[in-house]
C-alpha cells in the first residue's frame, strides 16, 4: 500500500499537531504562555484542531491541580517509618503481586504437578500397582 | 570551647538536604533519616498522584503509606539502572493502585470527593455555576479514561512532568508518550463533545492496568 502525497502531508501535519499540543502543555505546565502566536504559521485546518486542543488543555490545566495531604498526616507517617520494623512481604503477598504471566505460569505448573502426581498415585494404588504397568510398557526389564 | 572545637573538627558527613536522590537512596539503604529525606522530598506527588487515581483522600492516604512502607522494604535491593528514584516510587504507587481497583471491581468509577475545580473568576455566579459544572463533567471524563490515558494526564499536569520523565515511569519512549498524549486529548475531546461520560468504548477503570515492573 503506498502513501498519496495527500495522506503523508496529512502526517506531517499530525506530527506537528503532536509537537504543538504538546509544546504548549509544556508551556502551560511551567508557567509561561501558550503558543497561540504560533497558530498563524500553520494552515486553518491545522490551525483550527490545535485552537480546540489547546483550549481542552487549558481546561484540564485548571481541573488536574497538586492535592496536598493532610499535614498531620504526614507527620504521623514520617514517624511511622523513621520508627517502624520494615514489613516483609508474606508470601501471599508475594503471590499476589507477581505479573500476571508469572501467576499463571506458577498455577499452570502446580496443576501440571497435581495431575502428575494424581496419576501416579492411581497407578500405584490400581490392582497390578505401578510395577505391573511399567512391565508392559517395558517387557524386558 | 571544646564543644565548639569537637563539632568544627567532627563535621557531619551526610548533608542530607543537598544529597540527590541516588546519594539518599544508596544512604537509605542503611540509615532511615535519608529514607526519611526521600519521603518528604516525594509525599506530595506520589499522595496526589494516588488522590486522582483513587478520587478519595482516605484511600489516598492508605494507599500513599502503603507505597512508602513498600519503598522502606525494598530499598535494599534498588539498583540504580538510569531510571530516577521517582519513577520507582511512581511505580510502586501504580501497581498499588491497580491491585485497589483491582479489588473493588475493574468496572466502578470512582468520583473524586471534593472535585478540586477551581477556575478563574466567572462574570457572575451563573457563569461561575456553568464553569465548575463544566470543570466536573471534565474530571468525571477524565476518570472515565483507560488508566493508562488517566495516568498520563495526572503525570503530565499534576506532577508536571516531561515526556521523558512520564516515559521512564510507564517504561515508554518520550515518543510514545507524546503520541499517547495526542490520542488521549482526541479521545477525551470526542467523549466531552459527546456529552458521553460513560459513553466511551473503552472506558472503564484500570482497564489496561497492568503492573509496571519495580526492578527491586
Amino acid at each position: 500500500m503506498r502513501f498519496s502525497p495527500f495522506s503523508r502531508l496529512r502526517l506531517l501535519n499530525r506530527s506537528s499537531l503532536d509537537d504543538l499540543v504538546d509544546a504548549h502543555t509544556t508551556a502551560l505546565t511551567r508557567g509561561t504562555r501558550g503558543l497561540d502566536a504560533l497558530l498563524a504559521q500553520y494552515d486553518q485546518a491545522t490551525a483550527a484542531e490545535a485552537r480546540e486542543l489547546f483550549a481542552l488543555v487549558d481546561q484540564l490545566s485548571e481541573v488536574l491541580k497538586p492535592v496536598s495531604p493532610d499535614e498531620r498526616f504526614v507527620r504521623a507517617l514520617y514517624e511511622e517509618l523513621l520508627t517502624a520494623d520494615v514489613p516483609s512481604l508474606t508470601l501471599v503477598d508475594r503471590i499476589r503481586h507477581l505479573p500476571r504471566s508469572q501467576l499463571a505460569a506458577g498455577i499452570g505448573g502446580a496443576a501440571t504437578l497435581t495431575v502428575t502426581a494424581g496419576v501416579v498415585l492411581y497407578a500405584w494404588k490400581t490392582e497390578g500397582g505401578l510395577m505391573a504397568l511399567l512391565r508392559r510398557w517395558m517387557p524386558a526389564a | 570551647m571544646l564543644v565548639r572545637m569537637t563539632r568544627r573538627t567532627v563535621p557531619d558527613p551526610r548533608d542530607y538536604e543537598s544529597a540527590d536522590d541516588a546519594q539518599l537512596v544508596e544512604w537509605a539503604k542503611s540509615d532511615r533519616e535519608a529514607f526519611g529525606v526521600l519521603y518528604t522530598r516525594y509525599v506530595d506527588k506520589i499522595y496526589s498522584y494516588v488522590y486522582y487515581r483513587t478520587g478519595n483522600h482516605h484511600d489516598a492516604e492508605d494507599l500513599t503509606s502503603r507505597v512508602f512502607f513498600r519503598a522502606l522494604g525494598h530499598i535494599g535491593n534498588y539498583t540504580d539502572r538510569g531510571v530516577p528514584f521517582s519513577a520507582w516510587l511512581y511505580r510502586i504507587a501504580h501497581n498499588l493502585v491497580a491491585n485497589w481497583h483491582r479489588d473493588r471491581g475493574r468496572n466502578q468509577v470512582v468520583a473524586l470527593e471534593e472535585t478540586s475545580v477551581s477556575g478563574a473568576p466567572a462574570d457572575g455566579p451563573e457563569a461561575a455555576t456553568e464553569m465548575m459544572e463544566e470543570q466536573s463533567l471534565l474530571l468525571e471524563t477524565i476518570r472515565q479514561l483507560p488508566a493508562e490515558r488517566q495516568q498520563v494526564l495526572i503525570l503530565k499536569f499534576v506532577e508536571r512532568l516531561s515526556n521523558a520523565e512520564i516515559g521512564a515511569i510507564m517504561n515508554r519512549t518520550e515518543g510514545a508518550i507524546k503520541s499517547l498524549y495526542h490520542r488521549t486529548l482526541l479521545s477525551l475531546r470526542s467523549a466531552f463533545d459527546e456529552d458521553g461520560a460513560g459513553t466511551n468504548g473503552d472506558s472503564r477503570e484500570g482497564a489496561d492496568d497492568e503492573s509496571w515492573p519495580e526492578r527491586t
